[in-house]
């Protein structure tokens, strides 16, 4: 066991404590004859808690020295990525599909890629396009039109 | 309905014009996607949800589903030999020989061993599928809810115990997934669970955004750590057409693979990965230089290759006759037949007869395509390579975004998508595989259900599970696994112990 699945251990016991609890203080356990609704979470809170607090007490005396999950730079991108597609979907439905996808397909190519401008460029008009016209007319979803076009 | 009969009601179903054309799209898109490293079947499926969701024929939308699942078994095989990299997970052990091949000049070759073992094995699968699959429905036909309660157990327990690394984490992800399902408003009683008042999980978490995010984002991120770019051992493919001789150590380790991955592939959990590991180690068993292998032996190729295919087909088993999805691929196939108001299961072929064999003859008709598109357009192929993840990702995510916000022109849906994105990264990077949470997602709905069902039928009593036969006998074989976990992981510790000790 690493430090990280050691963490990962707690957590879950931590989680399965939180579910039995909340479970049993919210909803109704009901009896075998007629289970209630907290009947199936809060046994697998119980689970949960069981499983990962024996592989916690088995593991801890072989806990290996720390080893980063991640090696230097490697977080970087997924954690750009992570922060532009939060901002891609809360600019869509102001925005709109057409005008918040070029920048976010801009924002990509010039955060994570690097690439040049001109390439930045033509791969945000045409994966934009593509992507409109595969939603609207091959597959017929709505897409935010936005505050623009009133 | 006589099996031949239906069969070929099947493929006047299967050779519609629609039909035969999502049958081709999901064998092409199945290809591209065990071609493109990192992006599985699973991931891919999860991603082409919501396009599914849109489908008017529940028909059309699994076959087109099932092409992908079995197109990128075929397509695996391309990354395995040419890069050394997998395409998809059950390609894994075609690296060790198809890329000394390659290196070797005799990419041709191996490519092309791989293709007709694939086509063969598939075929094999199918005509599996066809002949058990009837009976098994009818027998399942006899099943009440404390049997549906065992079979789902064992089926979620042996997914468990047989894909991931550690049963452990497996059981923890399984339980999750439980959890997860738990959310929104109990169907018995009406009673809000976990919604903590949000109003848009009043209705649980759509499957599209788990799986999407589980699966498709979290590979996404992934693939974006690692974005070194593979070279190419060999510049050129070679000779195509195997030589007599590679024929001859082929055709016996084709039939062997297509016959290990076919009764793997039923066993829940079992499915392609062991059925190609299971094969690489029995072909090296019968091998008579087995001192080839690692060097560039073409049954290394052919066996798993074959391997991985019928167990894909043999897959759909336990999906079509008793509602079992067999690994993350298929659960998400079953999701989508459960949106579509199909439940697969043993009444599927008698309420759907047309679904249950227009979906088996399409399979046929998937491995046709197949060996077309592999074989001769293996260049093609080699092309899709060089298109960059700076393109493919963003496209990706644009794509999954706007997915998760057509379910219900609504963004709550898109940022539960991202959080099970982070989520699945994270637990991926910690070694937790998230098939068994998915699976359990999925089947959670109905196990919760039959096993309130079968007390309310016993009073509360338990011993219904294991007084009436299907089901005893079930829950003995549930025993049986267990146990022989427990005393698996006993051994495991005991050998450490020993080996720490120095014995």
């Amino acid at each position: 066991m690493t430090r990280q699945e050691r963490n990962a251990a707690v957590f879950f016991v931590i989680l399965g404590v939180a579910v039995v609890g909340h479970a049993l203080a919210k909803l109704e356990l009901g009896t075998l004859k007629e289970p209630g609704p907290a009947f199936f979470p809060v046994i697998c809170g119980v689970g949960i808690v069981a499983l990962a607090g024996y592989w916690l007490v088995t593991s801890l005396k072989s806990v290996k020295p720390w080893a980063p999950l991640w090696a230097k730079g490697e977080l970087a991108a997924p954690v750009t990525a992570t922060v532009l597609i939060v901002a891609y979907s809360a600019a869509m439905e102001p925005l709109g599909y057409l005008l918040s996808t070029v920048i976010f397909l801009v924002a990509w190519q010039q955060a994570i890629e690097r690439e040049k401008w001109l390439k930045t460029g033509v791969i945000a008009v045409c994966g934009t396009a593509v992507m409109y016209l595969l939603f609207m007319y091959l597959l017929g979803v709505p897409l935010p039109e936005g505050m623009f076009v009133e | 309905m006589d099996i031949f009969q239906g069969l070929l009601g099947g493929f006047s179903i299967a050779l519609s014009g629609t039909n035969m054309l999502f049958c081709f799209l999901g064998a092409l898109l199945g290809t591209a996607v065990g071609v493109l490293p990192g992006l599985g079947p699973a991931a891919t499926i999860s991603l082409l949800l919501p396009v599914v969701y849109s489908m008017s024929s529940p028909a059309t939308s699994i076959i087109f589903l099932a092409g992908i699942f079995y197109g990128a078994m075929y397509g695996g095989s391309t990354t395995s030999i040419l890069l050394r990299i997998p395409g998809e997970a059950a390609s894994v052990v075609t690296c060790i020989d198809g890329f000394q091949m390659a290196k070797k000049g005799r990419a041709g070759a191996a490519l092309a061993i791989a293709a007709i073992g694939s086509f063969v094995a598939g075929t094999v699968g199918v005509i599996g599928l066809t002949f058990v699959a009837p009976p098994l429905a009818e027998f399942a036909l006899r099943f009440g809810a404390p049997e549906y309660f065992a079979l789902m157990l064992i089926g979620l327990l042996l997914a468990v115990f047989l894909s991931g690394d550690s049963p452990l984490k497996g059981l923890i992800m399984l339980f999750l997934g439980i959890l997860l399902s738990n959310v929104g408003i109990d169907p018995i009683s009406g009673k809000e669970r976990f919604t903590f008042g949000i109003v848009s999980l009043q209705n649980g978490f759509e499957f599209v955004t788990l799986a999407m995010g589980l699966f498709g984002l979290s590979e996404v991120f992934l693939t974006l750590e690692s974005k070194g770019a593979a070279e190419f051992v060999t510049a050129t493919i070679g000779r195509i057409m195997p030589t007599a001789r590679d024929w001859a150590e082929s055709r016996w380790a084709i039939l062997r693979g297509s016959f290990i991955g076919f009764f793997t592939g039923v066993i829940p959990g079992g499915g392609a990965v062991v059925a190609s590991l299971t094969s690489y180690a029995l072909e090296k068993k019968f091998a008579k230089h087995p001192e080839e292998f690692g060097q560039g032996a073409i049954a290394g190729v052919a066996g798993p290759e074959s391997a991985n295919n019928a167990a894909s087909s043999a897959s759909f088993i336990p999906l079509l006759t008793l509602g079992i999805p067999a690994n993350a691929s298929i659960a998400m196939i079953f999701a989508a037949l459960l949106v579509q108001g199909v439940t697969p299961g043993p009444f599927l072929i008698q309420e759907h007869p047309d679904l249950f064999w227009g979906v088996i003859a399409s399979m046929y008709l998937g491995n046709v395509i197949l060996l077309v598109l592999n074989l001769p357009l293996v260049g093609l192929w080699v092309q899709l390579l060089k298109v960059p993840f700076g393109i493919l990702g963003p496209l990706i995510v644009m794509f999954t975004v706007v997915g998760c916000y057509s379910l219900a022109n609504d963004m709550f849906n898109v940022y539960v998508f991202i959080a099970f994105g982070v989520i699945g990264y994270i637990l991926r990077k910690l070694r937790f595989d998230p098939g068994p949470l998915i699976m359990a997602f999925v089947l959670a709905p109905l196990i919760e259900n039959s096993l309130r069902q079968s007390l309310l039928l016993s009073a509360g009593s338990m011993a219904i599970f294991v007084t009436r036969p299907i089901s005893g006998t079930l829950m003995a074989l549930f025993a049986a696994i267990v146990a022989a976990q427990a005393y698996k992981a006993v051994r495991k510790r005991k050998d450490v112990k020993c080996a720490d000790n120095g014995e």
